[in-house]
């Protein structure tokens, strides 16, 4: 393959690095080659530009690594599966790439190593992504994951040299797609031939999604004994124990920690240590994540906020005051800020059985969220302080209102859920999501029997109406776009009704782009449409 | 007074990591001016890399004796991996530096690398890079004992795994490494740890059924008396 008309780009936070690296892959033949010093400014040319490789040095200073920047940027999309991603690594991040859990890189390669090596290693992965690309193209962002099954029963017919990185991804595929028994037959066929770690956990997820919660449990502790460092079992042996006992969920996180102790992982420890009620865990694991990602790129309030909790929860109110007062310092003033400092201060006091200091705290994060429209974890912050300061009515009413518009986030519902856990009203939480849920739903389908049965007219005022207050239910959005695309197509093309349709269709692949219902409405509307309407890109 | 001795390896080999680069860089430089490649810019690269390897091996080893060593455990295509391996031989046999200095003489010694055809399976898992380590470190050891050839293999074993096999024609093992002792004699003849480290690396691959890899040494290679070491995979 010629590596000439390849572009790469390469991120290294020493400028001694980066020239060698940039001298071997020039010997290599790719002239095309941008630099980032820091994952901010690789995310930036990430977001303009497509490169048909990344090469990531593993350690990027500032507490930041590129297995942390290569999880943010698969999550977020903002790498494409057909781009490569070369991890460069001394021996020390070796152990923790090649272990990488959820998102690994295509390649990892250990310094020291010649262009040579390194030229072999970008063929390599380059043939890989071009045999694989018909799997990838359906595996992006608006991508469809049935069509990439599809490619992958194509691709295994052929037998080529790349038919067990296809089965791979056909595994994981079906497992996505909700079809366990093909998944845990393939996983079958596959260790059948020979043993490897990742179809046992493939299998052992499997065993999950069939209910068989107890053959998976012990499918994945004998992996750990075989693999003791295959990070994808703890992962999923933690997730599977969280449900059962969550106390030994932590002691499986404190043991993957040991084998790599990335930041991201100790956030997760946090966040256990603090449902299991384990505080000074939860107060250790924070203070480090908040003193290595102090100046870092995925430093965060939430970090701060529960480092407080953890301290004020012990009766540490000083300390717990300090971690609030820290923020200002560390992050840049903004109403968000702002509120949430407000809204975790009142807990602190609420905690240490000081009301009046509580309710001016409140007093004032209830008052930016009046002025300002925030973030759903600081909205959900000002909820919690609510509840500490006894007005469950208030914290309602503030959670009501996000579970309606985030109706479809499963992540958001649960840290809603996580909220009344820490209320102590874990039955009152469901009982609210439950309503919450049955009056969307009511409201859809009044809708749409309204639509059905001609009076379209009221059907799109309803569904306008929705739309506007729950900006984030791509559901309603998704509806109100189907509504006014019937009515200009009843009562001949409309440009209003159609480039209103086209706003709300942009809104629902802004919010949700796996909607089940978008891809049917998308398609209306490309059959709709006149040629001077407005282009829909999905 | 173990973490600092875990950093100075870790700080030596990152310094070799750099001075190898810039030792090829010298050498290209060196070879657009000069239409002889500079023997002494070759050399100090074979050094570099020589050394490299060593700290790699003391660095695992010393992992080991304190229970933190992992190994990486992934699917590699076999022929990959056994051109990697090849090539990385390849290039520093290119390189002839008196034996005094490490190196090898012998260059003219063949061989032969073959995978069995009853290894059905194209990917194995396993750690490349510690088991590349493994064999490279027994395929010189092969060329410096070895006569005139050393055969290299891959072959299936009964029970499911995969064994890497390298024989040379020389003299065989001293009774005492057949033994399993680590004796003078050993550290006399190369780097006496490469082996337990062998030992080590294949002992640590395993299965969810229980079983482990594990290293063999004989003295029957080519049917004449010469070292035979074998890597089993599970």
């Amino acid at each position: 393959m010629d590596l000439r008309n390849k572009s790469a780009l390469l991120i290294d936070d020493i400028p001694e690095m980066r020239t060698a690296v940039r001298v071997q892959l020039s010997n290599a033949g790719i002239e095309r080659c941008e630099q980032a010093r820091n994952i901010k400014e690789a995310i930036d040319k990430l977001s303009l530009n497509r490169y048909d490789l990344i090469v990531c040095d593993y350690n990027l200073g500032q507490g930041a690594d590129g297995q942390q920047f290569l999880e943010l940027v698969r999550r977020k999309k903002l790498l494409p599966m057909s781009t490569g991603f070369l991890m460069i690594t001394g021996e020390t991040g070796y152990q923790q790439v090649s272990t990488a859990a959820e998102y690994a890189p295509d390649d990892y390669l250990l310094k020291p190593f010649t262009a040579e090596l390194l030229s072999a290693r970008l063929q390599r992965i380059l043939e890989n992504k071009e045999a694989l690309k018909a799997v990838y193209r359906h595996m992006g962002a608006n991508g469809d994951l049935n069509k990439a099954l599809a490619a992958c029963e194509v691709l295994i017919d052929e037998k080529t040299r790349y038919t067990m990185e296809v089965m791979r991804i056909k595994g994981e595929l079906l497992l996505a797609t909700g079809k366990s028994a093909e998944a845990l037959a393939l996983y079958d066929v596959v260790l059948k031939q020979r043993a490897t770690p990742w179809a046992e956990v493939g299998k052992a997820l499997a065993y999950v999604a069939q209910g068989e919660d107890e053959a998976a449990q012990q499918l994945l502790n004998q992996v750990l004994v075989a693999y003791p460092n295959y990070l994808a079992a703890y992962d999923s042996l933690a997730n599977l124990m969280m449900k059962s006992d969550p106390p030994a969920a932590q002691k499986v996180v404190e043991q993957a920690l040991k084998i790599a102790p990335s930041t991201q992982r100790l956030r997760e420890l946090g966040t256990i240590a603090l449902n299991n009620k384990d505080f000074s865990r939860a107060e250790d694991a924070y203070r480090v994540a908040v003193e290595r990602d102090r100046s870092g790129f995925f430093k965060s309030h939430d970090d701060y906020a529960a480092l407080a909790r953890s301290c004020a929860e012990q009766g540490k109110t000083k300390e717990a005051l300090t971690a609030v007062k820290e923020m200002s310092r560390h992050f840049t003033r903004s109403p968000e800020l702002a509120a949430r400092q407000a809204a975790v201060e009142s807990q602190i006091h609420s905690r240490a059985g000081d009301p009046e200091a509580a309710a001016a705290a409140l007093i004032q994060a209830l008052g930016l969220r009046r002025e300002s429209g925030l973030d759903v974890a600081t909205t959900l912050e000002i909820a919690q302080a609510c509840f500490a300061a006894g007005k469950a009515e208030e914290a309602k009413q503030i959670i009501e209102a996000v579970a309606e518009d985030h109706q479809e986030n499963d992540k958001i519902m649960d840290q809603i859920r996580s909220v009344f856990k820490v209320a102590e009203r874990e039955d009152e939480g469901v009982q609210l999501l439950d309503n919450t849920y049955k009056r969307m739903v009511r409201l859809n389908n009044e809708a749409v029997t309204l639509a059905k049965s001609g009076e379209l007219e009221k059907a799109i005022a309803m569904l306008e109406q929705a739309a506007d207050r729950w900006q984030n239910n791509a559901q309603i959005s998704i509806n109100a776009a189907q509504a006014l695309m019937m009515r200009s197509h009843k009562e001949g093309t409309d440009m209003i009704f159609l480039t209103q349709a086209h706003r709300y269709l942009m809104r629902a692949i802004r919010t949700n782009a796996e909607h089940p219902k978008l891809q049917g409405a998308v398609e209306m509307y490309r059959r709709l449409a006149p040629a001077d309407a407005p282009l829909l890109e999905f | 007074m173990d973490a600092l001795v875990a950093a100075a390896i870790h700080d030596a080999k990152s310094t070799l990591s750099a001075l190898g680069v810039w030792l090829s860089e010298a050498q290209r430089e060196f070879a657009a001016q000069s239409a002889k490649p500079s023997q002494a810019l070759a050399r100090a690269t074979a050094m570099a890399d020589t050394l490299s390897r060593q700290m790699v091996e003391l660095l695992a080893l010393y992992r080991a004796g304190n229970g933190s060593l992992r190994l990486a455990v992934e699917d590699h295509h076999l022929r990959d991996f056994l051109a990697d391996l090849m090539g990385e031989l390849a290039a520093s046999r290119s390189v002839t530096l008196p034996e005094e200095e490490g190196g090898e003489t012998r260059a003219a010694i063949a061989i032969h690398a073959n995978i069995a055809t009853t290894v059905t399976a194209d990917i194995w898992a396993f750690d490349a890079y510690l088991v590349k380590f493994a064999l490279l470190d027994a395929l010189r050891n092969a060329l410096r004992h070895g006569k005139r050839q050393v055969r290299f293999s891959l072959l299936p074993e009964p029970d499911g795994s995969i064994r890497f096999s390298i024989e040379d024609d020389g003299d065989g093992y001293p009774d005492a490494i057949l033994r399993g002792e680590e004796t003078t004699e050993m550290r006399t003849s190369g780097s006496g740890l490469g082996l337990s480290f062998a030992r080590l690396i294949a002992a640590r691959h395993a299965t969810t059924s229980g079983r482990h890899g594990r290293l063999e040494l004989t003295n029957d290679g080519f049917d004449t008396g010469g070292a035979h070491f074998s890597l089993i995979l599970p």
